[in-house]
């Protein structure tokens, strides 16, 4: 901590806007301190939140799972604004009739008799008491029961028994106890608690635990358990969260996490791994073949590190084992497979360790024809080590082209790399204050091209002819005086961020807000500094989340002040 | 990718052009006989600016990097006279309608300039651009805390002349750091960006006979409103036990049920009407990426059609059609960046001084290429609204159509001299083909170099309200310079 200190002074100092690991100056001494709320030792206190929605890969994982329909694909609206849109609405509605008519598919029949039938009053009340645990994660009170019955009865003044049945499953899909998250807790009991904070109740807390980690809704098990009274209590939270991580459908959850870690999907700054554009001139390689095959290598790794190796987060940042196919072993320049099978196979170790010197994430952060050390010096900077870059003074100073080529210096044409070029356009006073801490980072990449091709030397068609230019790949990850890490390459400086203890509670608050869907104030800290503490101390990744999932921050809720 | 034409695709063309109406919609049509006020507004924003020079200090110049900026200006008209004889360069495809539109120049987004973080801003300008209103932080994630002007056109319209649709919201997907489309305070909007499913929630349960419908046809209907019945109620369980802030989005949600129900009736009580046809439709995959590539010459002229034909079964009276920023599919060719919103920056590298100067020509001709296909799709909502009859004229006459973006000169951010271009007459409120240059300065400086206005979209929007018929002193929140419409336009 104490370090994040001093890299958080030398940015203030610098001009270039920046704060580490969410944690003002002060707030050790202030809320999240020691003593203070949330702090250790301090009453229990966590950020207030408000009702959620789904997102719309959760919701439709949730009606995927509720019928046993795995081909189910849903057209959902992508806004996740906090107050929903009648677009999304009409969406929704769209979906829940989509799953209607999707009958042959389902592999889970959710009405308990042979709806051609004759009316069957335990049959709709059984269904609406069955479904309706699983859908609205809670075993339904009888008013709630009541409403749903009152539905069926309405519906069958112009529908069959079977289609009155549909109604009521039609309107559960799209019912807000499904769609959204409501967290209204429990009274607590006992004291240690600040004032207006709650426990949540099991069934939110199995709510929680089973979006965090398998995206959708909670199985039986997970119910029974929050039913049973046994995620009340931490041994009982911790034992659900251990099963959920280490489950089969974890590993989504985990390759989703670095996937979004990487950015591979896109953000507004950048396209997708799939979309980004390159010159077909300069990288005949290309493909969009090559670019899937990326991906799937970049999963594969964390799912072998996560799930059948040591676990651990240092080991994702330097393994040179690789999962590759034909295009993939001709990119890395390694004998392996010719064909569309994978095998893993393992890569120079000079020259590759881990996610961050894989193609996926050297491709995203990249230009069209040349590479970027601006681009991905910074989101090693924002993602991996949570230093929170101000914006580009003005005029958005992103797009000034970095190419490197011929220039004239005092009449003279010289040759200039990337590097030098980006020297030559950021070191001017306002630039350089933050490109002084970014550039050192995104320099240690010089090596690889805007495909993560390895390359040794900088080629280029110059003003005097063909040049070639040697790559110097060194730099420094950030810190005060000694704490500043000088190292030479992307394998070195993925090395000394496995190591780095700003990494890992840059990686404990980059989960939190995977589980919580929200950014960690003052008050969260202690929860997020709990989990970082077991990785430290040599914990997996799974250790991680389970720390994650039994912190005070995910056990709780602060209710709206109107609310309390 | 260019599709050969079809008989399909010259069938959807020939609807797109109004040939041979049913007479059922040309009937309806005198329903509104003009009665001196609009009666329908279209707003299409386009992402990203124009190619413009206006910086966010009003200069022409980058104060930044002199020399360094493209020289263009090709969204002004040939001259500076009232009379719109000829349109700049980025609007040649208007040139057929030139008569029906009013360009307004020199007018800020002045609630823009006032709270963005450095005058400007793509999230700021996003959503002050069609609010004018105040925003959550002025920064990329600022949220505006007021309504479109769409969006309150629409509500008012959908009290005094109700629709099954409120409004229908298009957009061609790109690359874009904001929505400009707001309900209210911190509600968006989302468009459609597949004509597909545009196509299903608009036209799929418009009946095409008028022989009522069938038995079945109730069954669904009733089955349907059955569910939406059960949704409210569920909806208005939960709000019984939330709080203040909870019960407001659970009363959004709600309304939108609402809405749908309100949907369900009105389309029974619909004419029949010709539907338009999405047949083959890509689908967006982001970015600007359409899964069949066909977003220039498909999912642009069909979004087109999807609105005329919405409007001619009296659907709705309002609707937006986005376009995203420049978009990859436009890419690499000629100019090779790697967001479309890169090549607005890239004209700040392209000028005499610049560090690209070599690659002007090429970036003005993909530049060029993109805004001139935008203004061809503007110019298909005005052609296809001018070609359908309505009353003693056409739907043009009775239409307020409101061009824009977020930005003049996107490489700059800037929110100063904002496009801001209309047609349509406005039930006869408006005289068209006419140009009002509010920059105070360029009566005396023929090169505009220096700029002086007190115009802001806040008074062209209450010009659009009184279009309307309506009095409102003013539209949007205090950052204005004046209060009142546009007196050109009244």
């Amino acid at each position: 901590m104490a370090a994040s200190f001093l890299v958080a002074a030398t940015l203030a100092g610098t001009g270039c806007i920046g704060n580490i690991g969410g944690n003002d100056e002060g707030s050790l001494l202030g809320p999240g301190g020691p003593g203070g709320p949330g702090g250790p030792g301090g009453p229990v206190d966590v950020a207030t939140s408000g009702l959620r929605r789904m997102t719309p890969a959760q919701y439709q994982n949730t009606l995927r799972d509720l019928l046993g329909d795995p081909a189910l694909v849903l057209d959902l609206d992508a806004d996740e604004g906090e107050v929903i849109t009648q677009l999304a609405v009409d969406k929704l509605r769209g979906a829940a009739a989509a799953v209607v008519g999707r009958r042959q598919s389902w592999t889970v029949q959710p009405f308990p008799c042979d709806t051609s039938g004759a009316d069957d009053a335990q049959c709709v009340e059984d269904f609406i008491r069955t479904f309706g645990r699983r859908a609205f994660r809670h075993t339904l009170a009888d008013d709630e029961v009541l409403r749903l019955r009152t539905v069926f009865t309405k519906a069958r003044a112009t529908q069959s028994f079977d289609g009155s049945l549909l109604v009521v499953l039609e309107t559960m899909l799209q019912s807000p106890d499904l769609y959204y998250f409501l967290e209204l807790g429990r009274d607590p009991s006992g004291t240690g608690i600040a004032s207006g904070v709650r426990p949540l109740t099991g069934w939110e807390r199995a709510t929680r635990l089973s979006y965090f980690l398998w995206n959708t809704l909670p199985d039986d098990e997970l119910l029974d358990a929050a039913e049973a009274g046994e995620l009340d209590t931490a041994d009982g939270m911790r034992a659900q969260a251990e099963r959920l991580a280490t489950h089969d459908r974890g590993r989504d959850t985990f390759k989703g996490f670095f996937s979004d870690w990487l950015e591979l999907d896109g953000t507004k700054k950048h396209p997708s791994l799939i979309t980004a554009n390159k010159d077909a001139g300069l990288y005949p390689a290309d493909s969009p073949e090559l670019r899937e095959a990326m991906r799937i290598e970049t999963e594969a790794l964390v799912e072998r590190v996560v799930f059948d190796g040591d676990g651990r987060f240092e080991t994702l940042l330097t393994s040179n084992e690789a999962y590759v196919n034909g295009l993939l072993a001709e990119l890395y320049g390694v004998d392996g497979p010719s064909g569309d099978a994978f095998e893993w196979v393992k890569l120079p170790s000079d020259e590759r360790a881990g996610l961050l010197t894989r193609a996926a994430f050297l491709t995203v952060f990249a230009g069209v024809e040349v590479k970027s050390p601006i681009r991905r010096g910074a989101h090693v900077l924002h993602e991996v080590l949570c230093i929170e870059l101000g914006p580009p003074p003005p005029p958005n100073a992103s797009d000034v082209p970095v190419k490197g080529g011929s220039v004239d210096e005092d009449g003279n044409v010289v040759n200039r790399t990337i590097r030098e070029d980006v020297v030559a356009k950021t070191s001017n006073g306002v630039c350089n204050n933050c490109h002084s801490i970014i550039n050192p980072v995104g320099f240690t990449f010089e090596h690889y091209d805007a495909l993560g091709q390895w390359i040794d030397t900088e080629e280029g068609e110059g003003a005097d002819g063909a040049y070639s230019l040697p790559i110097d790949a060194s730099g420094a990850l950030p810190g005060a005086g000694a704490d500043s890490a000088a190292v030479d390459g992307a394998v070195e400086m993925s090395a000394a961020l496995g190591r780095s203890a700003e990494a890992q509670s840059c990686l404990s608050k980059r989960f939190f807000e995977s589980a919580l869907r929200r950014v960690p104030i003052d008050a969260d800290l202690a929860s997020v500094d709990g989990a970082t503490e077991v990785t430290q101390s040599g914990g997996t990744l799974t250790d991680l989340v389970v720390a994650l999932a039994t912190s005070n921050a995910f056990l709780h809720a602060r209710l709206p002040e109107d609310d309390q | 990718m260019r599709r050969s034409p079809t008989r399909r695709n010259f069938l959807r063309s020939a609807a797109g052009l109004c040939v041979a109406l049913p007479m059922l919609e040309m009937t309806h049509g005198k329903l509104w006989a003009a009665e001196g006020k609009a009666k329908r507004l279209v707003v299409f924003f386009s992402h990203g600016g124009t190619i413009t020079r206006r910086s966010r200090t009003g200069t022409l110049d980058d104060q930044y990097a002199p020399g360094a900026w493209h020289p263009y200006d090709l969204w002004k008209p040939g001259d500076e006279g009232v009379n719109l004889t000829t349109l700049g360069e980025e609007m040649a495809p208007l040139d057929a309608v030139k008569g029906d539109l009013i360009l307004l120049r020199g007018v800020d987004d002045s609630a823009g300039s006032a709270q963005g973080d450095y005058g400007g801003k793509h999230g700021c300008s996003n959503v002050t651009s069609l609010t004018c209103a105040d925003t959550t932080d002025g920064g990329d994630d600022a949220e505006a805390l007021g309504p479109s002007i769409d969006q309150f056109v629409a509500q008012r319209l959908a009290e005094e002349s109700p629709t099954p649709f409120s409004s229908i919201d298009l957009m061609v997907d790109g690359h874009n750091y904001g929505e400009p489309l707001y309900r209210a305070s911190g509600e968006r909007i989302s468009s459609e960006r597949n004509p597909g499913p545009a196509f299903d929630r608009l036209f799929k349960d418009v009946t095409e006979t008028d022989s009522g419908p069938t038995p079945e046809q109730l069954r669904i209907r009733a089955y349907k409103q059955s569910v939406l019945d059960g949704v409210l109620e569920q909806l208005n369980a939960m709000r019984a036990r939330v709080g203040k802030a909870d019960a407001y989005r659970l009363e959004a949600h709600a309304d939108h049920i609402r809405a749908l129900e309100k949907q369900l009736e009105a389309l029974d009580n619909l004419a029949s009407c010709t539907k338009p046809d999405v047949t083959n439709a890509p689908f967006s995959e982001g970015y600007g990426n359409y899964d069949d590539g066909g977003m220039q010459d498909i999912v642009g002229p069909m979004h087109v059609d999807i609105l005329l034909a919405a409007f001619r079964c009296g659907l709705s009276n309002v609707a937006t059609y986005q376009i995203g920023d420049l978009l990859t599919d436009w890419l690499p060719s000629p100019y090779n960046t790697d967001l479309g919103h890169s090549l607005g920056h890239a004209g700040l590298a392209v000028g005499q001084d610049g560090a690209e100067s070599d690659r002007l020509q090429d970036w003005r001709a993909t530049i060029v290429a993109n805004r001139n296909w935008r203004m061809d799709l503007f110019g298909k909502v005005i052609q296809g609204l001018k070609d359908t009859p309505e009353g003693d004229g056409n739907m043009l006459d009775n239409s307020i159509l409101l061009f824009t973006s977020e930005f003049s000169c996107g490489g700059d951010h800037s929110p100063i001299d904002m496009p801001c271009l209309l047609a349509g007459r406005a039930g006869g409120k408006w005289t068209t083909g006419k140009h009002y240059n509010f920059n105070k300065a360029a009566k005396s400086d023929p090169s505009q170099f220096d700029y002086d206005t007190d115009t802001s979209l806040h008074n062209v929007y209450t010009s659009i309200l009184h279009g309307f018929g309506w009095d409102d002193a003013h539209f949007g929140n205090d950052n204005c310079y004046k209060q009142g419409p546009v007196s050109e336009l009244g």
